[in-house]
């Protein structure tokens, strides 16, 4: 429970601090790594509420990496019991 | 549901998250500075003296160059006053809080909002004067941009060689793409220029692409802004 609440802070600071291509492929990995992290939809909330750009047509539109992290997590969900990934 | 409930609560807390976040980028920016001049206080003396006249000479040259600006832009205002155009001579002058690469989607968080008199699609131009994007949302001290270069955004502008209109077509990270038919003539290094009256240059040609068998030449355009190191924009309200 710990180092997913630790990766939460940590991937939170850095959508605020770091550049894209490092939080996105870390939240990815993250999302890969703990099983259901559906904090990670969160954090792609906020991406996309702090850097997208205001269009009103649609969610999809409006919220794009989360509804790629969204479709992702489910895709995962039973890849990730096959390979036996992290915890 | 985490999708809908998330979307249902984020898109009423936009404004909130901004201010939330505000704090930590403009002490980021504040700390960027500190660094910058920590590293000026490492250097040698006689290094110093070099770039101090590297910099009085690029002055001295920028200054000149300002001049002549200086008088063909009179020329153009009292020309467009003549015609009953006035240019608007209201601007205001923001800090750049978040730019590319932190954002994914090529847009700007700046530190003027509603209170410093920002409406909703301002114009954001560099302080030399070229057009960079739009405001697209207004908050109470912030605001967000879009730029030109934004992914998908069309933006219409003149390719100065043979005064042809273009739409640049954005493809993110300051660059700009435009299909043009094969026998109009565009080379690297071309100016694009705004399509408004006071046309200030948008873009450069940077590529062209064409396979002999097609009727249309791909034209790659970067920006004249470097969207990854802006620090300060100019506001058109």
């Amino acid at each position: 429970m710990i180092p997913r609440i630790v990766t939460f802070f940590i991937l939170l600071l850095a959508i605020g601090t770091m550049p894209f291509w490092i939080y996105m492929p870390a939240i990815v990995v993250a999302l890969m790594f703990f099983p259901f992290y559906f904090e990670a939809i969160i954090l792609g909330f906020l991406v996309d509420v702090l850097y997208g750009s205001h269009i009103t047509s649609g969610l999809s539109f409006v919220f794009p990496f989360t509804l790629f992290l969204s479709v992702f997590i489910i895709i995962i969900l039973p890849i990730r019991e096959r390979l036996r990934l992290g915890y | 549901m985490i999708f809908v409930f998330g979307a249902l609560f984020f898109s009423f807390s936009r404004g909130l998250m901004v201010n939330i976040f505000s704090p930590l980028w403009k002490g980021e920016n504040a700390v960027a500075v500190g660094f910058r001049n920590l590293a000026t206080f490492f250097k040698s003396k006689n290094s110093l003296i070099e770039e101090n006249q590297i910099l009085r000479d690029k002055l001295a040259s920028s200054e000149l160059a300002n001049i002549s600006l200086q008088t063909i832009s009179d020329a153009e205002n009292s020309l467009l006053t003549n015609f009953g155009r006035v240019s608007p001579n209201k601007f205001i002058t923001a800090a750049v809080l978040v730019h590319p690469p932190q954002t994914p989607y090529d847009s700007l968080i700046i530190d003027a909002g509603a209170v410093d008199g920002v409406s909703l699609d301002a114009e954001v131009s560099l302080p030399e004067g070229p057009k960079i994007g739009t405001v697209t949302e207004v908050f109470s001290h912030s605001s967000r941009a879009k730029l030109y270069s934004s992914n998908g955004e069309e933006t219409n502008a003149v390719l100065e060689r043979s005064e042809v209109p273009v739409t640049l077509v954005g493809r993110g990270g300051g660059n700009f793409e435009i299909a043009l038919p094969r026998d109009v003539a565009v080379e690297i290094g071309d100016k694009i220029l705004s399509a408004n009256l006071a046309s200030t240059v948008i873009g450069i040609v940077g590529d062209v692409e064409m396979k002999p068998t097609d009727s249309f030449k791909k034209v790659i355009v970067r920006s004249v802004a470097n969207v990854y190191t802006l620090r300060f924009v100019v506001l058109v309200p």
